[in-house]
């Protein structure tokens, strides 16, 4: 089964990404923000990151990066889920190893279309 | 001309992989003559997996020698489908 | 698949709520003149997520007005822009019409329009004084008969997760497979000995031949634009171009390939991911009633302790159970353990329900911030808010009511306890006055507290305007402790003229009679010249009371233990005959008036004549009232059990428990009680004491 990290500290993205994604038959753990994202891709190994930019204690480019150096996570295919508005943050992303980013606010089926894109 | 050595290719045929099958490979390589891959366990891969394969026969086309493969899933035909290279592989219908 | 996004709609208002008021808390706390990053960042984040969510759960109107407030907070955290006192005012005031914003979607109404376009308007008039330009609207709307794309991926490509068959498979399903031709290029692939594995040597050329904006094909290719070479021509003029074009070396010129791709991809992207097309469909009235369905987030921790708990009594119970089946006496010793231990695990569990209810007051202190900013401005004070104690946990059904009486006191004690600036200094004082709010546990109660360091309570000037009001007797000596609590009579009011702050109609008899309510007291301690402090005590929850056991007749009753003063045995001859039934009792320089519980319940067909009493003296509403009953049994802690819900509302009595052993007790209501006896001129009466 493919299973997902997907990681936000707002419990209304958290819970509808979750939720979209099972119903698509994904397994999906959730974290509230990159310290947490971190100690559960310790001990799991995941088939895709999602994870929001902006949160508190640790960001998701900052995520993104920490994970990319472990040896598990180096070629994990890693999604930002960003604004528009934040246009230089795909780009500190892409820096720091992520493979692309959702544009927020995105539907239910765009996710499901846009994460095709690196998964299966 | 020695006879074909078999490699099997494991059931991932994939950059998170390549590190691995490239050791097996290459030993193979340098003892020479054709060699027969065994791709039916592989249900996925990619491109770094397959672009390997495909430097393999170029590289085995300098001695007179070529792949063939001894069974392969469709999760590897689509594979090279999708990536046009269905017949630089080499792959049976 | 469709998801019911509307299944969300309550998560987010609640955490949007939240985050305004941290946006709200950060910014009061802010000097403007020195900010330092993490606060903006804090603010910044919660704009954010409110931006964010509204978009994706379709509250436009949120989303657009959150986008300028996001995007002045952007420029500040990226050092574009320094944080002024205005924006903090602006941002505030964003902050308060985002609620109104969030509440009215959140009861299924349209949201006001008038106060977001003025304040968007101001945010405008900061971000260069022009509308938010549109970016960069698509520029390629060339369509041409098809496409050329040319991809020649750097090395590193695919170490970061992208894969070209993927966003191949992508495009066919945009484009449809017959219109998709895909051809390798491996001209460039090195000898395997130099292979490096990981990397990326291979380029592609695909042709779309088909009518389709560019746009939409670039879409794919979106997360690779820096990670490779990208040419997208138009297909016709493909026929002149590419000099460049090497064949293959590893021959492979089959256009065929792409187009025998056998497997479909199911559940086909069929239209292309376009900005917000849809979710703009206003929220469709959401259930109504259930607008403010309240909820509380409790932490795992406790859920996992409740959890355990559980087990535990689950052992207990099998372990019970399977006692049951063939007892006798020798195994009493067990049945005694077990039973013991089934006390422990219940009263463990009790505990642990009991704390998923309570939470740190800092929700109920959260207001006060920008609450003592206002007002303070309005008053022309310089006020400091000091919070203490902030993470004492109290009942969220306490917290909620006991939020107006808190915002009561603490406006009285700015209005009425602080001085102006001019006194302050010429008392010696520090120019501004500081209102300090504390919380913490006290026994089973929680203490909370509201200080002023102002000029304290002026007892002349108390006991000559309740004296003017015959709240007391001009003969009365009263000691300054005393007067302190006159404050809380009904009807007083020192406000020389009832200023618009604290004169609101409601008076600090009705702040003590809410918490009276909620089974608590309040007190003021005062000290001339150097401040007051307003004293509450509240049970830590609703659901639990201390009682004192008393029977009358057969029946069983419960006092709550915080309202009685004292308990005494009288004589029939200290009791003073007033009117009718209605009797008082002198209690050292009090009357107080009795009521019999026999009496009201009409427990008794005649009231006997007793000589010795057994009175408990109670305080409800200010008054004292002496309440005679038959004994004094055990004090314990009960659980209080609406009767409204399970009976009927009756007068006089506040709710029911179950006791040990099985029987009901009524708890006394003693305010209504006392309201329902004929009220008793306490100081009256000193000659008709011979009775």
């Amino acid at each position: 089964m493919v299973s997902i990290l997907a990681v936000d500290d707002s419990a209304s993205m958290r819970q509808m990404v979750s939720f979209t994604l099972k119903g698509a038959g994904y397994q999906v753990r959730e974290a509230v923000d990159g310290v947490e994202a971190l100690e559960i891709a310790k001990n799991e190994k995941f088939d895709l990151v999602l994870t929001d930019v902006n949160m508190p204690n640790m960001n998701g480019i900052e995520l993104v990066q920490n994970l990319r150096q472990q040896e598990n996570y180096k070629f994990v295919p890693m999604l930002m889920l960003t604004t528009e508005s934040a246009g230089d943050m795909k780009m500190q992303g892409k820096a720091a190893g992520a493979t692309g980013w959702i544009v927020k606010p995105f539907n239910p089926d765009q996710l499901l279309s846009t994460i095709k894109r690196v998964l299966g | 001309m020695t006879e074909a050595a078999t490699i099997h290719c494991g059931n991932r045929l994939s950059i998170d992989q390549v590190e691995g099958l490239y050791q097996k490979l290459e030993a193979a390589v340098l003892s020479g003559g054709d060699l027969t891959l065994d791709a039916g366990d592989v249900h996925f891969c990619d491109t770094a997996g397959l672009q390997m394969i495909l430097s393999l026969r170029k590289t085995l086309a300098g001695t007179g020698n070529d792949i063939s493969w001894s069974a392969v899933t469709d999760v590897l035909k689509d594979t090279a489908g999708y990536l046009g290279i269905r017949k630089s592989l080499n792959l049976p219908e | 698949m469709s998801v019911d996004l509307s299944q969300f709609h309550q998560v987010f208002f609640e955490e949007s709520f939240e985050g305004l008021d941290v946006m709200e808390s950060q910014l009061l706390e802010m000097d403007p003149a020195d900010v330092d990053d993490e606060t903006v960042n804090t603010i910044f984040r919660a704009a954010h997520s409110i931006k964010g969510g509204a978009g994706t759960f379709g509250f436009m109107p949120i989303s657009e007005f959150t986008h300028v407030v996001e995007t002045l907070l952007d420029e500040i955290r990226s050092g574009q822009r320094v944080m002024q006192p205005e924006y903090v005012d602006l941002f505030l005031q964003s902050v308060d019409c985002l609620r109104g914003m969030l509440s009215d979607m959140q009861q299924g109404n349209e949201p006001e329009k008038e106060r977001p376009a003025q304040l968007r308007a101001e945010f405008e008039t900061i971000l260069h004084g022009a509308a938010p330009v549109a970016e960069a609207a698509p520029t390629e709307e060339e369509k041409g008969s098809g496409w050329l794309i040319r991809l020649t991926p750097y090395p590193d490509l695919l170490r970061t997760g992208n894969e070209p068959f993927r966003m191949f498979r992508e495009l066919i399903d945009i484009v449809g497979e017959e219109h998709c031709e895909i051809e390798a290029d491996t001209s460039k692939l090195p000898e395997f000995t130099s292979l490096n594995p990981e990397e990326c040597h291979l380029a592609w050329q695909i042709r779309v031949t088909r009518e389709i904006p560019l746009a939409d094909i670039k879409v794919v290719f979106e997360w690779v634009e820096d990670e490779c070479d990208l040419v997208y021509e138009p297909l016709g003029d493909v026929a002149t171009a590419s000099p460049e074009e090497t064949a293959p070396a590893v021959s492979d010129t089959s256009d065929a390939e792409g187009i025998q791709v056998p497997e479909k991809v199911a559940a086909a992207i069929a239209e292309t991911p376009k900005k917000s097309a849809e979710p703009a469909a206003p929220a469709k009235a959401p259930k109504k009633a259930n607008a403010e369905s309240s909820s509380i987030r409790v932490s795992i921790d406790k859920v996992d302790s409740l959890i355990n708990m559980v087990g535990e009594l689950v052992i207990t119970q099998s372990m019970l159970g399977q006692l049951g089946q063939d007892f006798d006496l020798s195994r009493l010793a067990k049945l005694q353990e077990g039973l013991s231990q089934l006390e422990q695990n219940t009263r463990e569990l009790q505990e642990s329900v009991m704390k998923i209810r309570m939470m740190p007051i800092s929700f109920a202190f959260s207001r006060f911030p920008r609450l003592v900013r206002d007002l303070g401005n309005q008053l022309g004070k310089k006020v400091n808010l000091v919070t203490l104690g902030e993470q004492t946990e109290l009942d969220k059904t306490v917290m909620e009511k006991i939020s107006d009486p808190l915002v009561h006191l603490v406006r009285n004690s700015m209005d009425h306890g602080l001085e102006t600036t001019e006194k302050r200094l010429a008392a010696g004082k520090s120019a501004d006055g500081t209102i300090t709010l504390n919380a913490y546990h006290q026994g089973g109660n929680i203490v909370i507290e509201v200080a002023d360091d102002g000029a304290g309570l002026n007892e002349e000037k108390i006991l000559k305007k309740a004296m003017e009001k015959g709240l007391v007797p001009e003969s009365a000596n009263l000691t300054p402790e005393e007067i302190h609590q006159l404050v809380f009579l009904p009807g007083f009011s020192t406000a020389d003229a009832v200023s618009d702050i604290s004169g609101r109609g409601v008076g600090m008899d009705v702040v003590r009679r809410n918490i009276q309510a909620l089974n608590g007291s309040i007190e003021v301690r005062s000290s001339r010249g150097t401040g007051s402090t307003f004293i509450i005590r509240l049970p830590l929850t609703l659901a639990i009371l201390d009682g004192q056991l008393v029977q009358v007749c057969e029946a069983t009753y419960i006092f709550p233990l915080v309202s009685i003063v004292e308990s005494i045995q009288i004589s029939r001859r200290s009791l003073n005959h007033v009117t009718g039934s209605q009797y008082v009792m002198q209690l050292r320089d009090e009357y107080i008036p009795i009521v019999r519980l026999d009496e009201i319940f009409g427990l008794r067909d005649n009231v006997q004549d007793i000589d010795e009493l057994m009175l408990v003296v109670v305080e409800g509403d200010n008054e004292k009232i002496g309440i005679v009953v038959d004994d004094l049994l055990g004090q314990q802690q009960v659980v209080i059990k609406s009767l409204e819900q399970n009976y009927t509302k009756v007068s006089g009595i506040s709710g029911a428990t179950i006791l040990g052993d099985g029987t009901v007790a009524l708890i006394i209501d003693i305010s209504s009680i006392g309201r329902n006896i004929t009220p008793v001129k306490k100081h009256q009466g000193k000659s008709d004491q011979a009775a």
